[in-house]
């Protein structure tokens, strides 16, 4: 057979099949949408991640307070500390968010963001829905928000790196073991996109990222030289090679992890040399690096950083995992948070770059009120589970019992600031009854993902090639960006 | 049942039954091991006044070496009876049995002799040698013990010198299902003079049953009193449901059939009545009446009729598994049943010489001539071959002039069709060695294997290679393990939250396999035979996480992953609803694949919404002379779906996997996407991939075989030439592609930091390699090895990135492995000695780039070497303070001293090269 013959028989089986002229009429690209993207109103992200689930009734949608009483009944119950007022009417936080309240303002609260599936009252895993928009296990390496949009987008500036996640916790010291920070890694990563598109881990915000700098022991001076040696010999590599695209491509990244060494990103954790002591009194709190974190996220974004990922730590059975009534979960956590986050949202704001910068703060899942302690429903029971997290056939006994939070995907808080989102402004609502499921304008995961992507000009279907099928950036494509919450 | 002294003292001919003789004096040494041992304890209790005590132990251990004698004698005895044919690992068994009975004689000789010492009148002699009886005794009984429990292994677990090879041979033909059950003698037992259902009574209890014996009328009410608490209903035990007749003929997951029509004495269930087979049924009860077993008997005997005046019920032979499938086979040709049996317990092929002419319409018994104890791979092998013979014709390679090799005929065919030239070049033994290094071991060649090969130019010497690389057992399977741990979802270990219940920290774990396949790369299992490991759960290897059977989804996940990883088939998107961009998978045909890893059918669940519509499972393949249902129970299902994915007419089992080894070393598949075959897209050469699949396939699923016919091949061994290299472009699918280079393949982490350890001086090899490390650190990470593997993997991106090239340049890990290894240093020394020469560049180049340097790269080496000595004022990474646990790898004492310049310099050149383009690909 000829080529031509070939080619026509090809051509051939195609029509047959008419599989080639729907693709065709998909009319994408990798990466791409032919019918346009949505206009963007922000350039840049920092997500705020507060693992651990945090209990909304104490956070950013407070009920009123139900003091401690023995033998009451666990339907009753319906806060567990006051309620404060927020710069927006209609929206109370719990105590401890006295400076968040004071920046309500600002932002944009979603109070009805609701999960049901498979193990969406798991941790982990949850996490994973949250961080890549979908439920685990989604039958392909999941890439997260950090690496879908600084894929798409690209660098905002070509030396500073397009996903920077920042105090990341690893869950070694709880008995957890390197699979599942492994795990962890795994949904906080680049997925099938692989190492090109994954975050710039700094483990600790004061210190930049090590790799950034020379090895022990070299000077600058040195890794130099031995560049020059490297692009000297590489050009006198055997010519087949050279001639490959391939060739050319490796070591124009070479070249470019060099110029990333000089890259301002660096400059953005010396943060103790540049920043006056009053800006670092602001964002400080003691016991914590979560300051220093959100600090370097404001740094890393004014130099040109796309995606920064500031995180709280994880420790499951302590901080927000908030299992007991005790000051180490239901205040030290906002205590840390509270100060930082209001100071970065109105840093940003001072700076005038709230505007095009947008701040999401979120969490795998919201918390029930009471609950039994020691009763563990299966995760493959959602029903049981939620009739008896209405607590009508339940008596409070004890203080144990009262903070007793169980995880709670039904309900979950996301809060936005700036890059386009309306200032001021709650969207739904959750039930006032026990269990407290969102019940007005419900929204999922994948719209909350939709609506980050839309700020940033991103089409919700856009996809990219995984063993020959397309992934989309939201779960099959279907994400809604909520209209209601921008400007 | 009284006790008869007649009875126990009935050995029957003990003199003509060596194994039986064996088997009844074996258990006299255990007997007196034990009794040994508390004489001696009592001597040591009762002091002086323990004569008596000292005496009756000191006869035990005498007792013992005699009675112990006398076993191997007879052991050795029944020996001689066992046929020459016994597999290797059995006769090595039977050697280390033997071995240790004899020495189970002198641990009795001694222990007797060392309390002969107790005798003696000094109280602390007295003592010690007791003390040390004890000592001895406890180790006799030990040995004993073992010794006995590798006996009974060999005898029941193997069979080897059972009652089972002393079977008379009887033909499956009318005659002898006429002739009943007792047309032939049955060995005695010491059992069977108290057997009611054998003895005298027999007769009479037989007459006094009915005539004709129906299931329906006599048996099911049997079978009812006694058996349906187990055996029926919706999940019977083993799968066995005795309340159907059906389910009677279609029997339980572990031996297949429960009765065999005309056979009572080889059908399961009389086995397990009798307590042939253990346990007896029913279990934990008495046994069933002598009448009841031999009505069942009788029935069985009769052909096994439904209801009175029923046809004889046809003995059903179900393809559920392969061996029964051969069973069927050598029904078909009676012709060869004068010579083979198939042993109904599906054990044993026995080859028997032709029966004595028959008389009185009974057969009489053939003498056995040689029996095969074959494992489930030699009766898989049987059945694959007849499969593979009915496999269409392969295309045939074109004659073209001058090319031999098939490969190089399909490539220059359609090279000389498209009119272009075909190349007649190959590369250099030099490129080809490293290549080839690296495919087969998956790490580069040292300078002296190098040398080895360049210098043996002789003709052949690059197949003389290959053989020799595909020999090297360790290495060539430990290349393995990456691929396939990514590509089965291999997890070390269970993401688990100790707060979880088990099921909870389970769910995503999909079986650890990296010893697993290891292990069967070395040993070059059959690939078919593999692969049936991770789904047949009646297999001895069998990978039971493989499967994941939990919730839908789950159950969907394991589906999808097996047909894009065997397959070459993706079907995730059919999971939810029609595939999108491929019209051959509906949702419903994916969940007619996805009920083989369910117990239930699957509810069709549309983009999350419950439809109420079952599918029942079916092959998604019609592959013709197959059962293409899936029977009931998960063990039976898991066997059949092995079957069907294996099968030689399985259109995409073989293809997909020579497709990927084409990948692997040509770097492109001859089908692009590899995990995307489909009908409505071909191959950039479909008869090429015709025929290595049927080839791959004729020649017993042989990976290495595959590997081999590729390798040699002149279209893998072509230099690298850029603009020879057609990429496969997802726009542009069926633009030809006529591979007349090799593509160029980035290393993967493995192979880079192996082969970077190898040139370094480094431990490589062994549990050194990059694929044994448990724990990640960021270095392999960056280049690419998978953290966690929930997900399927068959091809690792290789794009260059920039956090990488970080890793590479400023990382700790990899300046510590380079800067403070053995070469370096050695190196260093000899620069610091005799300054740079061309000598030295050569070294470095050929350790790392497995070549020389050319003039320009010798002199700019030297150049920089020269310069970088008088410049560097470095602190190597081994004098400083390394973290603990690096420290046996980073860390050389001495040596350095004043030459610390002189080996930053040569790690300088190393980085550049190891970081150079030219190594990071195969090319």
């Amino acid at each position: 057979m000829d080529r031509r013959a070939f080619l026509k028989s090809a051509a051939g089986l195609a029509m047959i099949s008419g599989w080639s002229a729907a693709a065709r009429a998909e009319q994408y690209e990798e990466g791409l949408r032919a019918t346009g993207m949505p206009r963007p109103t922000a350039d840049a992200v920092i997500v705020v991640w507060l693992p651990g689930g945090i209990s909304c009734g104490e956070y950013f949608d407070a009920r009123p307070f139900t003091p401690f009483q023995a033998g009451m009944k666990a339907s009753e119950m319906l806060g567990v500390c006051p309620p404060i007022p927020t710069t927006v009417d209609g929206v109370q936080f719990g105590t401890g968010l006295e400076r968040m309240a004071q920046i309500m303002h600002l932002g944009t609260l979603v109070r009805s963001l609701s999960t049901n599936e498979n193990f969406s009252f798991d941790h982990t895993r949850q996490q994973f829905h949250l961080l890549t928009g979908y439920a685990f296990p989604a039958g392909f390496k999941a890439p997260s928000l950090g690496s879908v949009i600084s894929r798409v987008l690209g660098r905002r500036h070509p030396a500073v790196p397009g996903y920077i996640d920042i105090g990341r916790e690893t869950l070694e010291s709880f008995g957890q073991g390197p699979a599942a920070r492994e795990f962890v890694n795994e949904f906080h990563g680049p997925g099938f996109y692989g190492v090109k598109f994954a975050p710039f881990v700094v483990d600790d915000p004061r210190k930049p990222l090590e790799t950034l700098s020379a090895a022990r022991g070299m000077s600058e001076a040195q890794v130099d030289r031995r560049l020059e040696y490297f692009r000297n010999v590489t050009g006198l590599a055997p010519e087949s090679l050279r001639d490959s695209p391939r060739h050319e491509e490796y070591l124009a990244v070479m070249q470019s992890a060099r110029e990333m060494m000089d890259s301002p990103a660096r400059e953005a954790f010396a943060f103790r040399e540049h920043e006056s002591e009053e800006t670092l009194n602001r964002y400080r709190v003691a016991g914590t690096s979560f300051g220093q974190s959100c600090l370097v996220a404001r740094r890393l974004i004014e130099r040109g950083a796309r995606f920064v990922k500031v995180n709280y730590p994880f420790q499951p059975f302590n901080l927000i995992d908030t299992h007991r009534m005790s000051p180490e979960m239901n205040t030290v956590p906002k205590s840390q948070i509270d100060k930082p986050l209001a100071a970065l949202v109105r840093d940003l704001e001072e700076r005038g770059l709230l505007d095009r910068t947008l701040v999401v703060v979120m969490s795998e899942f919201g918390r029930t009120l009471a609950g039994k302690d020691g009763v563990r429903v299966s995760a493959s029971n959602d029903d049981l589970r939620i009739s008896w997290m209405k607590g009508e056939d339940m008596t409070v006994d004890t203080v144990e019992q009262y903070g007793f939070h169980g995880h709670f995907p039904l309900r979950n808080n996301v809060l936005f600031f700036g890059g386009g989102f309306k200032r001021g402004f709650a969207y739904g609502r959750a039930a006032d009854r026990h269990p407290m499921v969102a019940i007005e304008n419900v929204v999922s995961i994948s719209d909350v993902h939709a609506s980050i992507y839309q700020a940033l000009g991103i089409a919700s279907d856009v996809y990219y090639l995984s063993e020959g099928r397309p992934v989309r950036v939201t779960k099959d494509g279907k994400g809604t960006p909520i209209d209601a919450l921008f400007v | 049942m009284p006790f008869s002294f007649s009875g126990f003292f009935d050995f029957g001919d003990l003199s003509s039954n060596a194994p039986m003789l064996h088997a009844t004096v074996v258990h006299l040494p255990v007997a007196l091991a034990m009794l040994g041992l508390p004489f001696i304890l009592a001597a040591l209790v009762l002091g002086e006044r323990s004569v008596a005590a000292r005496v009756l132990a000191f006869a035990a251990y005498v007792a013992l070496a005699g009675a112990a004698l006398l076993a191997v004698k007879t052991g050795e005895l029944a020996t001689r009876l066992l046929p020459g044919t016994l597999p290797e690992r059995l006769q090595e068994a039977v050697g280390r049995h033997q071995e240790m009975a004899e020495q189970v004689v002198w641990f009795g000789a001694v222990t007797a002799a060392i309390i002969a010492l107790g005798f003696v009148r000094a109280r602390r002699l007295r003592l010690a040698a007791l003390s040390v009886a004890a000592l001895s005794g406890v180790a006799t009984l030990l040995w004993v013990a073992q010794t006995g429990r590798l006996g009974a292994k060999l005898v029941y677990g193997d069979g080897v010198g059972a009652p089972a090879i002393v079977i008379e041979t009887r033909m499956y033909s009318a005659q002898g299902a006429a002739a009943g059950a007792h047309a032939t003698p049955r060995p005695e037992t010491g059992e069977a003079s108290s057997d009611p259902e054998r003895g005298p009574d027999r007769e009479a209890l037989l007459a006094s049953l009915p005539a004709d014996v129906s299931y329906t009328q006599n048996v099911e009410p049997v079978f009812r009193d006694h058996c349906y608490s187990c055996h029926s209903g919706a999940t019977p035990e083993h799968d066995l449901n005795l309340s159907s007749f059906a389910g009677v003929l279609r029997g339980g997951a572990k031996r297949g059939p429960a009765v065999i029509p005309g056979h009572p004495d080889d059908s399961p269930i009389m086995k397990h009545v009798r307590g042939e087979y253990q346990p007896r049924m029913p279990k934990g009860e008495l046994p069933l009446s002598p009448d009841r077993v031999l009505l069942i008997e009788k029935w069985i005997a009769q052909g096994a009729r439904e209801s009175a005046g029923a046809p004889v019920a046809q003995e059903r032979v179900s393809r559920e598994a392969p061996w029964q499938r051969l069973t069927a086979e050598l029904l078909d040709e009676p012709e060869r049943l004068e010579q083979v049996e198939v042993r109904r317990d599906l054990r044993y092929v026995l080859t028997a010489s032709a029966p004595e002419p028959a008389r009185d319409n009974t057969v009489a018994p053939a003498r056995l001539d040689r029996f095969t104890l074959f494992d489930e791979d030699a009766l898989r092998r049987v059945t694959r071959e007849m499969r593979v013979a009915s496999l269409p014709p392969a295309p045939a390679p074109p004659a073209i002039g001058g090319v031999a090799h098939p490969i190089d005929a399909f490539i220059a065919g359609q090279l000389t069709a498209a009119g272009l030239e075909y190349p007649a070049e190959v590369c250099s033994d030099e490129t080809f060695v490293r290549r080839v290094y690296l495919d087969v071991l998956g790490v580069i060649p040292s300078p002296a294997e190098i040398e080895a090969f360049v210098g043996d130019g002789g003709a052949g010497h690059r197949e003389r290679l290959i053989d020799a690389l595909l020999d090297q057992t360790t290495g060539y399977a430990a290349h393995w393990v990456p691929f396939w741990e990514d590509a089965l979802c291999s997890t070390p270990n269970t993401i688990s939250d100790p707060q979880k219940s088990k099921k909870d920290a389970t769910l995503g774990e999909h079986g650890h396999y990296a010893d697993w396949i290891f292990d069967s790369f070395k040993k070059n299992r059959p690939f078919d035979l593999w692969v049936s490991e991770l789904f047949d759960a009646r297999m001895p290897g069998h990978q039971k996480d493989y499967v994941l059977r939990w919730v839908q989804m789950e159950v969907l996940q394991s589906a999808a992953n097996a047909a894009q990883v065997f397959l070459g088939t993706s079907m995730k998107c059919a999971s939810c609803h029609n595939h999108f961009s491929n019209p051959e998978w509906t949702q419903s045909r994916f969940f007619e694949l996805a009920g083989f890893f369910s117990t239930d059918d699957l509810e069709v669940v549309r983009c999350e919404k419950h439809t109420g519509r079952y599918i029942s499972p079916k092959f998604v393949f019609d592959l013709p002379g197959m059962d293409l249902d899936a029977p009931p129970g998960l063990e039976a299902r898991s066997a059949r779906l092995a079957q069907l994915m294996v099968d030689p007419l399985n259109p995409r089992f073989a293809k997909t996997l020579v497709n990927r080894l084409w990948q692997r070393f040509l770097g492109e598949g001859l089908y692009e996407p590899i995990d995307d075959l489909r009908e409505d897209r071909r191959a950039s050469h479909p008869e090429l991939l015709e025929w290595l699949a049927q080839d791959f396939m004729r020649n017993g699923f042989d990976v290495k075989h595959t590997m081999r016919l590729i390798l040699t091949s002149q279209t893998y061994q072509r230099p690298f030439r850029a603009d020879w290299v057609e990429e496969f472009a997802p726009e542009h699918p069926d633009a030809p592609r006529y591979f007349r280079s090799p593509h160029l393949r980035r290393l993967t982490a493995e192979q880079m930091l192996d082969s970077a350890r190898k040139a370094l001086g480094r431990a490589w090899d062994g549990d050194a390699r990059t694929f044994r490390a448990a724990e990640l650190s960021p270095l392999p990470l960056a280049l690419g090895r998978a953290a966690t593997r929930n997900e399927v993997s068959t091809k690792r991106p290789a794009d260059p990135a920039v956090l990488q090239s970080l890793e590479l340049m400023n990382g700790r890990e990899f300046h510590d492995l380079v800067y403070a290894s053995p070469v370096v240093e050695t190196i260093g020394r000899e620069l610091a000695a005799q300054g740079a020469s061309r000598s030295l560049a050569d070294r470095i180049y050929l350790g790392v780039l497995s070549r020389r340097s050319s003039d320009d790269e010798a002199r700019t080496t030297m150049e920089y070497l020269d310069r970088a000595r008088q410049e560097t004022a470095f602190t190597p990474a081994s004098n400083v303070d390394v973290p603990a646990k690096r420290v046996a790898v980073a860390a050389r004492p001495g040596g350095a001293g004043n030459t610390v310049q002189e080996s930053a310099a040569v790690g300088d050149v190393f980085w550049a090269l190891f970081v150079s383009p030219e190594f990071q690909y195969n090319h």
